[in-house]
Formats: C-alpha cells, structure tokens, sequence
C-alpha cells in the first residue's frame, strides 16, 4: 500500500494568556492511499488541529506536511486553494451544506468549483446514488434529516474524485444505526471510487473499521493500530 | 432580571446603539415640532407687531375704550362689566389678567369749545378760539415744562383754573403766560363759568415712551387740567357738565406678549365687544392687536399644519428603522429566545424582560431626545434654505407642556415597536421554530397583491389632485396649507414603488441567472442563488434604502423647488434688482385746488444717477428709466380701460431688466430689438392681443386721461411683437368684489418707447430700475447722503431676504433638511448594520466555501455581486423613484407655496449639488461597508469559523 500523506514533525501552537500553547507536539504520521485511517482521541487532543493541518486548512508552526509528493506546509495560499478544490474532500461535523442550494446544487457545486471536466449530471448522480439518495436531489437541505444531509455532504466531498477526503468527527451529530451507514458508505467509496479517507473520531466503536488508527493525546501520537484490511468492519 | 437586561444589552453594543440613535431621533424629531412652531410662530407674532408699529405709529398691544360720558352712562345703562367710569383701567387690566405696561386716561370736551381770552388782543378775531378741555392721567410725570409751571391741582379763589398747552397750541394763538381765557358757554357741574389760566408750556420728555399714545404734538385744541380737579368739576356725582369723551388706554407690553395668550386676549376684547353694545352703544373698545391676532391665528394653523405634514415621513422613517434594527437583534437571539420558552419561560415573562428593556431605552431616549429637539428648533430657525444655514437672532424656544407630551408619545411609540418583533418569536419554543424555518411562503402583502393596490391608489391619487390644480390653487387662495393628502400620496407612491421593487429583484437575478448559470464561474453562481432564493431576508433592507433615497431626493427637489420657485417669482415681479421712485415736484395742491387746469411735473436731476453710477461702475452695473402708467387702449373691438404702460429706452431696459432664462419660446432681447426698430412700436400682451384680436403688424391707440379724468392725449402705436411675460409684468391682478371677496382679472400691458410716447404725452414721474452685483448698502447710503426723497423702493435682494426668513419658508427648508441630513444618517447605518449581520450570521457558509477551495477574492467577489443586488440596484431604483415622485408631485406641492397669481410657469428644480451630496454619501457608505466586509471576512479563520459550526 503507497503513502498518500506524511507528516514529519509536525507542531502547532496557539498564542494564549502568558506564552504559547503547543496543540500538536511533533506528530509523524503516514496516511495509505484507497484505504481508511482513522485519528482518534479525547476532544482537546489536538486532533482536530491535526486534520485542519493535513487537509491545507491551517499551516503547521514546525514540520513538514508531503501530500502527493508536495510539502503543503510551504505552499501558498492560492495553491493551498486549489489543493483543496481539486484534490481534497471535505466533511464536517454540524451540516455544512449551502442552505441555498438543493442536494443535487450542493454536489454539483463542488463539481463547479473544481472545474471538473465530464458531464456534471451524471457524475452528481452518480454520487447522489452512492450515497443512497438520488430520490431526493431537488430537495434543499432544509428539507432533509442529519442523517441525508450528512450523506449529501459526502457526495459533495466526493464528486470531484478528489485524492482524499477528511471527515471531522462525521458521525458526531448522527444516531449509532446512521453513523454506521455513513462508515459504510465510506468503506464502499475506498472501494468503489479508490479514494482515500481520514476521519477523526472519539467513538471507540468506530475504532474496529480504520485500516489505519492513530490514537492522540495532548498532541501527541499515542497509540497506532494496524486493522488487518479491516475485515471485522465488512462482515 | 435588571442585570439579565444590561447583560443582554451590552452583549449587543452596537446594535443596541443604534436603536438608542433612533429613538433618540424620534423624541427628539416628535417634540421639536410644537417647540419649534411655537418658536417661530412667538417671532412672527412679535414681527408682525413690530411691523404695525412702524406702519401705523400706533402702539400694537393696546386697548382702547372710549365712552361719551355726557350721553350714556356706564353705570345707569348696564355695564355688567363696567360698573363706573373711574374704575375701567383697573378692570381692563384685571379682565386680562395681567400687568399692562402703561394706563393713560383721557378725559376731553367731545367738541371744540367757543372761547376768548380776557385780555384785549387788539385786533378783530384773534380774541376767540376754539379749545377743549382735556386731561391726562400722569401728565407731570411724562412732561417737561418749557415755559411757566404746572396747573395746581385746585381752582383759585378766584375759581380760576390752572392748565398747561403744548408748543403747537401755545405759539398758534401767540399766547402769554397767565393769559386768563373764559369759555363763552361752559359751565362746571356747579353751573359756573369756567374760566382758564395758562400757566405752562409743556413738552414730552421722551417721545417714544409708550405713554405718549397719541402724538404729544397732536394735542392741537386740548387745554390740559389736573385729573382728579377734572373729574371733581366736570364729572361729580353722577352728573357730568357737557360732552365728555374718556378714552381709557391700556397698553401690555407686546414684546412680552406669548402666543398662548391671543386666543385669551382675544376673548376678553369679544367679552368687552359684547358688553358694549348694551342698551344702545355703552361705550366702544377698539384694540390695537385684534386683526394683527387674527391674522396671526390663520398663519399659525397653516405653519403647524405644514410642519407636520412634512414631519410624518420621517416620523415613519424613524419607526421603520428602529423596528428593523430590533428585529435584527431579536433575529439574533431567537435560538435564545426559544430556549428560555422550552424551559418554561412564560410568554408573558418574556415579553416582560423585554418590554423593560425596551422602557429603559425609551427613557434614556427621552432624556437626551429633548435636548435634541430642542437644538434642532435652533437649527431649524438657522435655516436658509435647503441644506444652508446662517446665523440668525436665536429662536424664543420653549420646553412646552405640549412638547413634552409629544416626547412622551414617541418614546411609547419607540416602546412598542422595539417590542413589537419579540411578539413573533415569544410564540413559538424551539422545536415549533426549527419546523418554521422551513416555511418559506411569500409574505402576505405579496401574495394579497397590497403593493400593486397601494401603487395603484398613489397613481389614482396623483391624477385626482392632477386634474384639479384649479381647486388646489383656490384653497391656497384662501390661506390653506399643503394638502396632507397630497403630501401623504407622494409618500405612499414612493412607498408603494419600493415594495414592488421587491418582486423586482428576485425575478431579474433569476433571470441573469438562468441566462449564466452555464458560464458564470461558481462566486457568481453561488451569489446568484443566494439573491434568488434568499431574498426575503433582503427585503427590509431593499425597501428601507429604496425610501431613503427616495425620500431623501423627493426632499431636496421640494425644497429647491419652493425656494427657486418664489425667488424667481420675486424676481420677475420686481422687474430688476432695485427699483425706486424719487419724488417729483408738481403743482398737485393747486391742481388739487382747481388753481391750474394741468398737472404739472418737475423732472428731478437725472444726473446725479449717472454720477452714482460713475462713483459705483462695479455694483450699479447699468440702469434704466422706466415710465409706467395706466392708459385705456382702444382698437377696433373695443377699448380696453386699465391697461398697464411702460415707457422704456430699450437698450438700458435690456441691460437692466431681469428675466428668468427659458421660459419664453425666444429670447426676450429679439422683441426689444423689434421695439428699438420701430419708433411708433409697442410690444403687447398676449392676453390683450387676444382679447383685442391684436397682430403683429396691427396698429391700435391709446389714451391717457388725467386724475380727474378730464383730458386726455393720444397716441397710435403699431404691434411690433406679442409676448406671454415681460419684466414686472404679472397677468392678472386681484379685485375686489362689491361682497367682499377677491377675484382674478386680466392685467393687460403695453410697452413702448418712452422717446416716441414723449412726443405726445408729458412727463410723469417714472421709476428708475438697477441691476445691482453684490450688495446694496452703497445705494442706502447714497440715498441717506444726499437726502433723495423717494416716494418707492423695491430691492429685490432684501425682499429674497424676507421670503428667507419668512416662518412658512423657514419651517419648510428647516424640516426638509432635517429630514434629507437624517435619512442619510439612517440609511448609512442601517445599511452597515445589515450587512455586517448579514455576514455575521453566515460565517459558517463562508468557511465552507472556502473549505471547499474558494479564493478570498472570489468570496469578495460573491459578497459584491450580492452587494449589487441588494443594494446598489435598489439605490439605483430609490433615485429613479425619487425623481419620478419629483416631476409628479413635487409641481402640486408647489402649489401650496406660490401665491394666487402665476404669470410664471411652475418649475420642478433639483440642485446637482444635492443628486451629488446624495451620491457622495451614498459611495462612501457603500465603500465603507465592503471595507468593512473584507475585513471582517479576512478575520475570518476558515477552522475557526468551521469550529462555530461545531458548537
């Protein structure tokens, strides 16, 4: 399996009332390519920060970020902008859908964004479909549960074939039957789209379908797990 | 709950600020207005008696009661309010209530007197004369003697009386002192013969002194006597010797007199009225103030009427703006709101908190509003006209009970509708608010088609007063205010056309929408669907601006309008800058006299004009002799008596005269060149071409009789050109009907070289026209050097200037700049409020957008196209709507302004400067604002603002 992601040494730190507060305290992780890896830790882990920093939302104080041979750390904001158009997927905790536009616009935009060349119709179908709710494209997100906007939210993070996609605790707003079909349909799009995902989560029930777990403590890497192919997780 | 309530309102500083800046604005705007018509309402009032004391010489705040003692006696024929003749002063001024400022009483013989003086004058007639007697209360005091000493109080053993005379009566009969005079037939009550000794010579120490009611000079026959000796010899126990006339003066101070007191003093005076009438008429009052009052009480109705009219849309503005801004906050705390009520909150609890809230704001409202209102009488007094202001005497402003009443009310008004938009939300806990976001119907008045009714009912409104112009001119006519009405019609047109700006912008941005949404890259795509399919939130903002702009246009083309309007008018009435009239000499007395059959004029030196104008090349820039007359003009049709004349030497007329550009189809040089061509020409008045079946070309005579009507000279003169206006030429004239009433009559005119009229006629006195740069003091002073006896003088600049300072100008000019300055402030903040909510509250969407790869520029980008949508599109609209309220209503409001006779046309005036004033301010808070936006959106962290969506 060829590393996608690499962090070496990455640190980050806040300023706060009397000097600095170190969020991330050198932390070396590799992500696989087409497979799931999980960041798992308490809330103020530092996870989160983590995240931010390997999906070109926030740049490390220290280290080095290598995403698909780049040091992303390094790299300026307008190509940091295209990275994530192009090449990164995005799922969020609380919805994050535009409330203006139907579940079909939503995926569709993602489309726009990134100057996706094919046919636009299909292919947000085609993750509308994936996503078990191709019924309900030309519904607007207000009209949908947590649970569906989560699934359009994918789609949308989806639509572009990006490299990878990073989900911020996807699961935290859902149910536990919802939040075990959205880890199902991320085993499906590894499998199906051969795309990579890194998800961060505090659910120890989850921990079972990461190929790949990190476990973060006080910024650090405390515990890594290999699962074998993630098998449990398919049955 | 109290620090509940500070908490909260802290929490929103700013917003909370500018509600306050509202309801500030409001008490203070709602109490300026009995203040300020109050105020300036005092200064006309003590103007306009000031201007009848000039006039009239007479003391303005007098009254005067006079009774023949001989023939009706107060007491025997039933007075009620009089019981005796020697108390009335004290119950004149006990029935007004207040401290006059003088009482004189005067007591003379009704009529002249037959008497001679007892020392042989030597020649035949001179030992008579004809006297009354006379006395006046406090004489001594007021007087000093010039010759002699002053009566004594009692008569002599000899029953001689002492009296005093004036220098008229002295020196007219060549009189010594101690001469004794004996009155041929009047007796004393005692039946005595009175007989009288000139001890004294008097002269009024001070003219001018409010005691001094009658001119001390105009005492020609009066022989003054002690007071109380006059009315123990001449009116003692009830039986009165002769004709005695008492005239009983009470004067107040009318410098002090408060408008609140005319109506009251006005009922005392109708009280004595009625009184007086009696059984046969008692006695008569006459007051000095009664039509002065009267006159006053119809201005006052129609400046406070006008002020308020003026007064509502900003009123509305200010509720409108404040109710925006609470419903901003409350939108912001509906999830808290929510919450409190699914804890069991009660409504009631709820509405309580903030209510107080509300009160709180309302009370600090109150306490600064008034002082507000009350710099704005003072600023309002400053007003020159529109957005111009000068120093001027300060305005009697007053915290009156009514003024504090109207605060009262505004502040209640602020109350509730701060209030008002928490009703909405008090109803509904969380979960029935989640389920109402969802509901997204088109508001009521959209779907009932108000705004196309209330568009309708404006246009129907404007054709209405349209159509009746006649009617609006005659009411103005009778001394009525702007129609509120009509002023209410172009605030609803205006209102109307902004609500349906409404369905306006959805459906234009849907449509650039379907037409790009292929092409349009994906910041204008989003932007696109926000403005599409958010536009209910935009909605307030997008009227609001529309009515500001709208309103604050609408505004600024009244007042210019009103003001160039009447200074055009002035203007052209006046002809020129200065005009003035020296007074000839002529033989009138004995033409009068029926001496001399001819009237005879002296031409007064004309040079001594030329020498001021030599001495003063740079402010007298050229000058003109003018000949005006009334003349009959008699053609074949007919004759046509009361025509007006003017004689002219074209070329100075042309350089003096003045009148206003673009009103006449060709430019008025051409007929005065057509007269210059034509010795025997004469440039006539449409209507009199009309009416006399006059051409170019037609030769008609006319005739001039002298005053008494007897001779007459005549002269042909040849139509050289017709005109609609000339300078000073008004087209009707005002006459007065047999009832009473005023009617309109057509002025003809006749104008024609005075060279050529001189042939024939002889030289009356004529007036001399100026065309004046800068000021005209110079003239003043000149006329003061050399003592020039003027009979007229008009000077136009000084007449602007007291259409300037006249109140119904002044109140006009003051509110609509107050409107125009405040409608600008407003705008701008509730415009910078809304966006920066607006982006406040979509913080989240903007972190996705950018999550998602978005440039910061792209995201500007979106945020301006929304900008031009939400915003420029609808200031854009407001002056398209401003302007087109303008050219509809604006010439009937005119109306209300102009006086009966309109020679001119009626023109809408905007000022660029103001369009320019608008815009600038209009960019400036656009600039700010996208300024203001980019920052906040760069302080925007994308994690962070994703974050806030965690919570």
């Amino acid at each position: 399996m060829s590393e996608i992601l690499k962090t070496i040494g990455v640190k980050r730190s806040f300023p706060v009332a009397g000097g600095l507060f170190w969020a991330l305290k050198g932390i070396d992780i590799t992500v696989p390519e087409s497979a799931l890896t999980i960041l798992k830790g308490r809330s103020g882990s530092g996870k989160t920060t983590l995240l931010n920093i390997i999906g070109a939302l926030d740049t490390p104080t220290e280290g080095q970020v290598f995403f698909d041979g780049t040091d992303i750390a390094k790299a300026g904001e307008s190509e940091r902008e295209k990275l994530r158009r192009k090449k990164i997927g995005y799922i969020f905790q609380s919805v994050a859908l535009i409330p203006v536009m139907s579940a079909y616009e939503n995926v569709e935009y993602a489309l726009r964004l990134a100057n996706f060349k094919g046919n636009y119709k299909e292919r947000v179908m085609e993750c509308l479909r994936l996503v078990g709710l191709s019924k309900r494209a030309s519904h607007m997100p207000e009209e949908l549960s947590g649970g569906e906007q989560q699934r359009v939210a994918i789609a949308r993070a989806i639509a572009h074939h990006p490299k990878i996609i990073y989900a911020d605790e996807p699961t935290g707003a859902l149910d536990s039957s919802t939040s075990l079909q959205v880890i199902a349909i991320f085993k499906e799009l590894i499998e199906k789209e051969g795309i990579t995902i890194v998800m961060t989560t505090h659910d120890p029930k989850l921990m079972d379908y990461g190929d790949l777990v990190y476990e973060i403590g006080d910024g650090e890497i405390v515990s890594i797990r290999r699962n074998q192919e993630g098998e449990q997780a398919n049955e | 709950m109290l620090r509940f309530i500070f908490q909260k309102l802290l929490n929103k500083k700013w917003l909370v600020l500018c509600i306050l800046v509202g309801n500030i604005l409001l008490v203070g705007i709602a109490c300026c207005n009995p203040m300020y018509t109050r105020a300036a309402l005092q200064k006309m009032l003590t103007k306009n008696m000031n201007q009848s004391l000039q006039e009239t010489n007479q003391y303005p705040c007098m009254e005067i009661i006079t009774a023949k003692l001989s023939e009706t006696r107060l007491e025997k024929y039933g007075s009620t309010i009089f019981p005796d003749y020697l108390s009335v002063t004290e119950i004149v001024e006990k029935l007004y209530g207040m401290k006059p400022l003088q009482t004189v009483t005067l007591y003379d013989t009704s009529n002249s007197q037959d008497a001679r003086f007892e020392t042989d004058r030597g020649t035949e007639g001179s030992n008579s004369l004809e006297l009354k007697l006379a006395a006046l209360s406090d004489l001594p005091e007021h007087v000093e003697m010039i010759s002699g000493s002053m009566y004594s109080s009692t008569v002599d053993e000899e029953g001689i009386i002492d009296c005093v005379v004036n220098e008229t009566v002295y020196l007219s009969h060549d009189m010594v002192i101690g001469e004794i005079i004996q009155m041929k037939s009047y007796d004393d009550v005692s039946g005595n013969p009175v007989r009288l000794r000139v001890c004294g010579v008097f002269r009024a120490k001070d003219t001018s002194s409010a005691y001094w009611v009658k001119d001390p000079l105009s005492y020609e026959e009066e022989f003054f006597l002690d007071k109380s000796l006059y009315e123990q010899l001449f009116m003692k126990d009830n039986t009165i010797a002769g004709n005695v006339t008492a005239t009983w003066y009470t004067l107040f101070d009318y410098t002090n007199i408060e408008i609140e007191q005319v109506e009251q003093m006005l009922a005392v005076h109708g009280k004595l009225n009625a009184d007086a009438v009696g059984d046969g008429q008692l006695y008569v009052p006459v007051s000095t103030y009664e039509s002065i009052f009267e006159d006053f009480q119809a201005q006052s109705g129609k400046i406070s009427r006008t002020m308020w009219i003026l007064q509502v849309p900003i009123l509305v503005l200010l509720a409108v703006f404040i109710f925006m801004v609470s419903n901003q906050v409350i939108t912001i705390e509906a999830g808290e709101i929510a919450m409190l009520k699914s804890r069991g909150v009660s409504r009631r609890q709820l509405i309580g908190t903030y209510f107080f809230q509300s009160l709180f704001l309302a009370l600090i409202a109150l306490v600064l509003g008034i002082p507000l209102g009350y710099l704005l009488c003072h600023v309002f007094g400053s007003a020159n006209a529109f957005l111009e202001f000068v120093g001027r005497a300060a305005m009697p402003v007053k915290l009156t009970g009514s003024a504090l009443l109207f605060a009262l009310l505004a502040a209640f008004a602020g109350i509730l509708i701060m209030t008002l938009p928490v009703l909405k939300y008090a109803r509904f806990s969380i979960v029935e608010q989640k389920a109402n976001k969802r509901k997204s119907k088109r508001p009521m008045w959209q779907r009932m088609f108000l705004d196309f009714a209330l568009l309708a009912i404006s246009i129907y409104a404007y054709y209405n007063f349209n159509s009746q112009t006649d009617l609006l001119l005659q009411k103005v006519a009778n001394g009525e205010a702007l129609d509120p009405l009509l002023f209410l019609s172009a605030s609803l047109f205006i209102l109307s056309c902004a609500i349906c700006f409404l369905r306006v912008i959805p459906i234009l941005s849907y449509l650039i929408f379907r037409i790009g949404r292929k092409v349009f890259r994906p910041s204008l795509y989003a932007s696109f669907l926000q403005i599409t399919r958010d536009s209910r939130k935009q909605s307030f903002i997008t009227v609001f601006l529309v009515l500001t702009i709208a309103l604050g246009i609408f505004n600024a083309n009244i007042a210019r309008t009103v003001n160039e309007n009447e200074e055009i008018r002035l203007r052209y009435d006046n002809g020129a800058d200065v005009v003035l009239q020296e007074k000839w000499q002529s033989n009138e007395a004995s033409y009068e006299l029926g001496y001399v059959d001819e009237l005879v004029y002296q031409e007064p030196d004309f040079s001594k004009y030329e020498q001021l104008q030599s001495e003063h090349a740079k402010e007298l820039v050229s000058m003109a002799r003018v000949l005006t007359d009334t003349i009959e003009v008699s053609v074949g049709r007919g004759s046509f008596p009361n025509t007006s004349l003017m004689a002219i030497h074209t070329k100075d007329f042309g350089n003096t005269a003045w009148m206003p550009e673009g009103y006449t189809q060709q430019h008025w040089f051409n007929d005065l060149n057509a007269l210059a061509q034509r010795p025997d020409g004469a440039i006539i008045s449409s209507n009199l071409a009309q009416n006399a079946g006059l051409e170019v070309g037609g030769t008609f005579t006319i005739y001039r009789w002298d005053a008494k009507q007897q001779s007459n000279t005549n002269q042909r003169l040849t139509v050289v050109a017709i005109v609609d206006l000339w300078p000073g030429y008004e087209d009707k004239r005002e006459v007065k009907n047999e009832d009473g009433t005023t009617a309109l009559e057509e002025r003809f005119l006749v104008v024609t070289n005075m060279e050529n009229l001189l042939r024939d006629f002889d030289v009356r006195p004529y007036q001399i026209w100026m065309h004046v740069e800068g000021s005209t003091d110079f003239l003043y002073d000149w006329i003061e050097e050399n003592s020039v006896r003027l009979t007229s003088m008009t000077d136009t600049s000084a007449d602007i200037q007291n259409m300037k300072n006249d109140p119904y100008f002044q109140v006009t000019n003051g509110m609509l700049t107050i409107t125009f300055i405040v409608v600008i402030v407003i705008c701008a903040i509730g415009f910078l409020i809304y966006w920066i909510t607006s982006i406040r509250s979509r913080e989240l969407i903007f972190g996705i957008y950018r999550a998602m790869g978005m440039s910061m520029n792209e995201l500007i980008m979106m945020l301006i196209n929304e900008h031009f949508f939400g915003s420029v599109l609808p200031i854009l609209f407001g002056a398209g709507v401003g302007v087109l309220a303008s050219k509809l209503f604006v010439p009937l409001i005119e109306i209300a302004y102009s006086p009966t006779i309109q020679t001119l046309e009626i023109r809408t005036f905007s000022s660029e400067s103001d369009m320019i004033r608008i815009a600038v301010v209009v960019c400036l808070m656009l600039l700010f604002c996208i300024s203001a936006i980019s920052m906040l959106l760069s302080k925007i962290k994308i994690n962070q603002a994703l974050k806030l969506g965690e919570d």
